[in-house]
Order: C-alpha cells, then sequence, then structure tokens
C-alpha cells in the first residue's frame, strides 16, 4: 500500500502548492451555501406542508394503515373512517379499545381538543372529541395523521401535534379514540 | 294581543332558543375540550369547574368582567357576540341556583369592552376578585368539581 501512500501525499502537495487555503475556503464555504439553498440544512417535518391535506387542508395528510384515501369511511379501524378526520396518532379501535372507550389499562385524558367531520352517510357535520388514552406505552398499530381542520400549535385548543396525556399523572401516551358528541350545525358568522 | 306583537313574541322565543343551541355548540368545540362537556374541568390540572364557580365572580364588577378576559374567552376566535353567548348559557347551565334575579345578561358590547382589557397576570387578578368576594362573605372552592 506504500504507493497508495505517495500518490496521495503527491497528489496533497500538488493541490497545496496550485491552491491558496484561503480559495480552499471559499469554495467549501460555497458549497455549504449551496446546500442550504438546495437541502434545508436542520431537520424538520414538512409533510403536513407537502401533502395536500396540510394544516387546515381538506385532504389527508397521508397514514400508515389504510393510508391513501383507500380505506372505507365506515370501518373504525381504518385511517379513513369519518371521524378521523383530525386524528393524529395510533386508533385505540386497533389497539384493544373502541371508537369511544380506552384499551383496557389505559386511563382517558383529563383534558382534549374538539374538532367537527362531515359524516358521509348523512352529509351533516359531527363535533368529535380526539381524547388521548393515557399511561400506556405507545400502541404502534394504525397510526393515523389527518388533519382537516386542525390548526398550528398557537391555537392549541385545535391542535393535534400535542399529547393530550399532558394532564393526566401518568402522561405516556397510548392511542386516540373519537368521541361523536353531537351534531354541529354551519351558522352564519356573528358580528 | 295583536297578531304583529305574537309573531315578534315568537321571533324572539325562537331567536333565544337558537341563541342557546349556538352557545352549546360553540362550549363544545371551544370550551370542553378541557373543562369537559359536564363543565366539572380538571381540578389537578388547574382547569376551574363551571358549577358554582362564576356564579359567584358576577357578584361583584371585575369578577363580571373576569369572566370575558379568562384566556378561553380573550383569545378564543369567537367574536363578542358568540363569547357573551357562550358565558350566558354557561352560567344559566352550570351556575343558574347562584344568579341573582336581576341577574343582566351579557351583552356583545359588554363583552367588546371587558375584552378590550388584557389582564397582565391574570392569576394574580384572580387572587384580587376572590379576595373582594371574601371580603363579602362568599367563598370560592376551586378544589370542588
Amino acid at each position: 500500500m506504500q504507493w497508495l501512500d505517495n500518490f496521495m501525499e503527491r497528489k496533497t502537495r500538488e493541490v497545496a502548492q496550485l491552491t491558496s487555503r484561503r480559495s480552499a475556503l471559499l469554495r467549501v464555504g460555497k458549497a455549504l451555501i449551496g446546500a442550504g439553498l438546495l437541502f434545508p440544512i436542520l431537520p424538520f417535518d414538512r409533510q403536513p406542508q407537502a401533502a395536500p391535506g396540510g394544516h387546515g387542508g381538506d385532504a389527508p395528510a397521508g397514514g400508515g394503515h389504510g393510508g391513501g384515501g383507500k380505506g372505507d369511511p365506515n370501518d373504525d379501524t381504518a385511517c379513513e373512517y369519518w371521524r378521523y378526520c383530525a386524528l393524529d396518532g395510533f386508533l385505540c379501535t386497533c389497539c384493544g379499545g373502541s371508537i369511544s372507550s380506552c384499551p383496557a389499562g389505559s386511563e382517558v385524558s383529563k383534558v382534549t381538543w374538539v374538532g367537527t367531520c362531515q359524516n358521509p352517510n348523512d352529509g351533516k357535520a359531527y363535533l368529535i372529541s380526539y381524547n388521548d388514552c393515557c399511561g400506556v406505552s405507545s400502541c404502534g398499530r394504525c397510526m393515523c395523521n389527518y388533519n382537516i381542520g386542525e390548526r398550528p400549535a398557537y391555537r392549541m385548543g385545535v391542535h393535534n401535534d400535542v399529547n393530550w396525556c399532558m394532564g393526566n399523572k401518568a402522561n405516556s401516551y397510548h392511542c386516540t379514540v373519537a368521541v361523536a358528541l353531537g351534531i354541529a350545525e354551519a351558522r352564519e358568522p356573528v358580528a | 294581543m295583536s297578531r304583529g306583537l305574537w309573531l315578534t313574541a315568537l321571533l324572539v322565543l325562537a331567536f333565544e332558543a337558537g341563541a342557546t343551541e349556538w352557545a352549546q355548540q360553540n362550549y363544545l368545540l371551544y370550551c370542553s375540550g378541557c373543562h369537559l362537556p359536564d363543565g366539572r374541568g380538571s381540578a389537578v390540572n388547574d382547569v376551574p369547574s363551571l358549577h358554582g364557580i362564576p356564579g359567584q365572580f358576577i357578584k361583584v364588577p371585575r369578577g363580571r368582567a373576569f369572566l370575558a378576559q379568562v384566556p378561553g374567552i380573550l383569545y378564543s376566535p369567537l367574536s363578542d357576540a358568540e363569547a357573551a353567548e357562550i358565558i350566558n348559557w354557561m352560567l344559566a347551565q352550570y351556575s343558574g341556583e347562584l344568579l341573582p334575579a336581576d341577574f343582566k345578561p351579557y351583552t356583545p358590547q359588554e363583552v367588546a369592552l371587558h375584552r378590550r382589557v388584557r389582564p397582565a397576570n391574570i392569576m394574580k387578578l384572580r387572587a384580587e376578585i376572590l379576595a373582594e368576594l371574601a371580603a363579602l362573605g362568599v367563598t370560592v372552592d376551586y378544589r370542588a368539581q
């Protein structure tokens, strides 16, 4: 391997003789700025913006089980189930619970957020309470992420990226239920 | 009574019923996540119960203003009219027994006035109002649900 060492040394010396350190720094700097423009340097989640749904959009922002919009809107173990229009998390219906009750051993979150979803069967909008089930480690099954009507964190009351188990004693997140509280009716804006 | 008056009375009744319904819907949408659909709140998380407590606050002017200045009302996207509806509905629903006979419902104009004031320290203000109420012999138990 002596030849490789010699080769590398020769080349390195050549480069050092032919170029200045300042020019090398300049090139490295240019490369960094170029890369910064082409690719974001800091990692952050662009999925909600990139997907057609996005925050407050009308289409699903992808998802795991049943993702891609092909699931049955009446199957409560599919992400496309109509009540899951703004659910971000694991479906309790896949984790031993039901659409409105937590799996055994987990506790329903003390605080939560309420949104509306349209039921395709009657065309009406329903008030849906997205309670998290808490106190047990993540279920890991049926990950869904739909964000219709959901808003960024500065409107926390309608935000689904937070762990709503925060108000419970045991605040590990297990899965999410979607309880229908009633029918929401559209209204002309009130002054 | 003339037919016109009857019609007006009916319209007023219909409007009242409508307002309650909207108030309840907005309550569920904007408030119930933390105060819970039954208004019991979560004392361990400092989410006050709506049973009793707000009914005591309206006994002093600063307390009455306070109900329109709590963060959930002040920083909500609700209009002044919607906020007034919710407060009136919430008082009747959960603190009805505490309301004096001459209780005047909040108007959108009143809520707008209160909402113009943004208390810098809401907990300090609350403590002051509680002290004011205590001086009148009214105690408010935040641990009750």
